[in-house]
């Protein structure tokens, strides 16, 4: 509900701001183009990652001392805590550090933040930034539109750091008209009411631009236009460096736990710092004092003040929370277990069956039909279609491509976490139930085996194929959308006539309608090939396309074989006799194709 | 004639193979009747046919079942073979 109505009022807020204030407009827009150049330039690093960063990275967090440098120097070159902790959590995830390596990092970075501080006090706010924005965001977009990977990351980081400029200087020309209108120093709370006050103001600054840099720098404006006392514009320091971790907290709900982790240990970092520093403000400013006088900076210059400020609350908190990075590992771990994975569990595989042969085959057949029926909803939504569609009387040719139905995600998952599980219980189970066999009974229990490993086949085949349906599917080419509705509909026929002799029962003859089931697979593979041979002498699909598709009919009759060999063991007539005739009547492999071959050429 | 028999009769009760043989002939008997009349039905089938796709889903499905039939018939020859050897 909340969630629903935050964006109406954020706008509605905004709008009314604007109309009544030309120098709010000026602001937003400048916070608005300073967190553009920060998704921009996040952007741009995402184009180094993925090889040579990630081996540089890895040796430079090895050790806690490289971590923490390695976070503070990645922060003052990319100037943003929040992407160098995505990047982080990116790594934990793909395991590529360890998380004291990661808390490192996150340490770190807060002691890089405050250069952003630095850079904007003592250079920022005394030079037109804007002068620089323009240049480097002509070098940057003009570096966008190059072909080479690292020439385009360039572009993106430079455009970044060019729209932050800009954005602070958009930011600093509506403070400094601002200043005209209202005197903000006035509404300044003294004492530890007023540090509280812009704490909050602080942390909710940050959480709504989702930058504590952004944050500083409103501050700092703020500061050098006189609109904030110091001691209030310190308070929101500290407010802003709690904040930040809002970031990280957003960014840990799509990772792993290793990711909330680290957003944890940020989170806690961030806290015990912004607490030493609420407690022991007074004396820190005496700190920044005489830090000020040593380093030869005015005592009324404040935002230099700020900035070294923000520097010693931080360093600060490193000192204090290093010597319990072990123990913060070992919190972390404890109140953040790692999540037991939720398989699926058999259901007909129970110790009381394994000792009776008879039983022991029927539990293995119900439960293999079991990842059947889990692998059909896959099979057939990841392939876009519908299961009322697939089972109904209606032709197939009728189900349409993409309008069929969504194409399931996560098919991988799905698979993991149902049907493989339960298949490596039907291993367990058949290897134990198989030493007191009779050999006959153990050679049922390995048909229905290798039924089962088919179908695991069949599923990976679907997750594959998926890749190139998904998109192909909906191409603007006619041909290739046909081709692949084509697909749909040879798995879909095959699916259908499984359904029918699954629903036949004791039907003495069902079983064997599934050689015709082969035949008519045979001969849509090689008619399928064959259309594709004149779709691309007539080029009439590019060579791109046919190369998928020929990959993917090799999927598509792989993934018909396998459920038709499924089909044939698990829905086999229960009277052994029977099944035995029936078996020993099923066409091989060689007369199958020779029906088929007859047919192309009759 | 009739000792021969009686001697064919004693020898199916005694081994277990035979009547299991004979069983096997039993449960292939139905199937090819079975399958005997399918196709008969799928002949009926056809000569109503006039759409051409269907006609060829139909003829396919009468080799494939030909094969089947063809497939039984040797195999149930064989078995009898064998059990007269035997």
């Amino acid at each position: 509900m909340i969630r629903r109505i935050l964006l109406p009022t954020i706008l509605l807020v905004l709008a009314y701001g604007f109309w009544i204030s030309p120098d709010f407009k000026e602001i937003a827009a400048g916070v608005a183009i300073f967190l553009f150049g920060m998704l921009t330039m996040e952007q741009g690093f995402q184009a180094f990652t993925g090889g040579s960063l990630e081996r540089v990275l890895k040796s430079t967090t090895d050790r806690l001392w490289k971590s923490l440098a390695f976070g503070a120097i990645s922060t003052t070159i990319m100037q943003s805590s929040s992407l160098v902790s995505v990047i982080t959590i990116s790594f934990l995830s793909a395991e590529l550090i360890s998380l004291a390596g990661g808390i490192g990092i996150i340490f770190g970075a807060n002691l890089g933040t405050t250069t952003g501080a630095w850079l904007l006090a003592g250079f920022g706010l005394k030079v037109k930034l804007s002068i620089y924005a323009m240049p480097i965001l002509a070098f940057g977009v003009i570096l966008i539109f190059q072909r080479s990977k690292v020439l385009h990351g360039l572009g993106y980081v430079l455009a970044g750091v060019g729209f932050l400029f800009l954005g602070i200087h958009y930011m600093k020309e509506g403070f400094e008209a601002f200043k005209d209108g209202i005197d903000l120093a006035s509404y300044a709370v003294a004492g530890y009411p007023g540090l509280f006050l812009y704490v909050a103001i602080g942390i909710l600054a940050t959480v709504i631009m989702q930058s504590s840099h952004a944050t500083l720098v409103l501050v700092i404006t703020a500061l050098a236009a006189s609109q904030i006392s110091y001691d209030n514009a310190l308070a929101v320091a500290i407010g802003s460096n709690v904040g930040t971790t809002i970031t990280a907290i957003l960014g840990s709900l799509s990772a792993n736990i290793q990711g909330r982790r680290l957003a944890g240990a940020h989170l806690l970092f961030n806290l015990v710092t912004g607490l030493v520093a609420i407690a022991g403000i007074n004396q820190i400013i005496v700190l920044v004092g005489w830090l000020s006088g040593l380093l030869g900076i005015a005592a009324a210059n404040y935002t230099l003040k700020l900035a070294i400020f923000h520097s010693v609350f931080n360093t600060m908190g490193i000192a204090i929370m290093v010597p319990f990075i072990a123990a913060l590992v070992r919190a972390l771990e404890r109140w953040m277990p790692d999540p037991v994975p939720v398989f699926e569990q058999p259901k007909y595989l129970n110790e009381a069956s394994i000792d009776v042969a008879d039983a022991a085959i029927e539990a293995v057949r119900k439960e293999t039909v079991r990842i059947y029926d889990k692998a059909l909803e896959l099979i057939v939504h990841g392939l876009g279609m519908r299961q009322h569609d697939v089972f109904s009387e209606e032709p197939l040719e009728q189900i349409d491509g993409p309008d069929g139905g969504p194409f399931e995600e996560g098919i991988q998952e799905q698979y993991e976490h149902s049907i493989k599980s339960i298949y490596g219980s039907i291993l367990e189970f058949i290897s134990r139930a198989r030493v007191r066999m009779e050999p006959e009974n153990a050679d049922e229990l390995l048909a229905i085996r290798m039924a089962g490993r088919g179908l695991l086949e069949a599923v990976k085949g679907v997750a594959h194929l998926q890749k190139n349906m998904k998109v192909l599917i909906q191409s603007q080419n006619p041909a290739i959308r046909t081709a692949y509705e084509g697909i749909q509909q040879r798995i879909g026929r095959v699916l259908r006539d499984i359904d029918a002799v699954r629903r036949s029962g004791e039907d003495r003859l069902a079983i064997l309608s599934l050689n015709d089931t082969k035949v008519s697979v045979e001969r849509d593979d090689t008619q399928a090939d064959r259309k594709l041979d004149e779709l691309v002498r007539g080029q009439q699909i590019p060579a791109t396309a046919a190369a998928s598709l020929i990959k993917d009919y090799r999927y598509t009759y792989q993934i018909c074989m396998r459920l038709i060999e499924l089909g044939q063991v698990v829905f086999a007539v229960h009277d052994l006799g029977l099944r035995d005739a029936q078996q020993s009547l099923e066409l091989d492999e060689d007369e199958i194709g020779a029906i088929a071959d007859r047919g192309e050429t009759g | 004639m009739k000792t021969k028999k009686l001697i064919r009769k004693m020898r199916a009760f005694l081994s277990a193979d035979r009547r299991a043989q004979a069983k096997k002939v039993d449960s292939l008997d139905k199937i090819l009747i079975k399958l005997e009349k399918k196709e008969a039905s799928l002949r009926e089938k056809l000569d109503g046919e006039d759409k051409k796709s269907r006609r060829q889903e139909l003829l396919q499905k009468l080799e494939v079942l030909e094969a089947q039939r063809k497939k039984g018939k040797k195999l149930r020859e064989e078995l009898e073979a064998t059990g007269d050897d035997a």
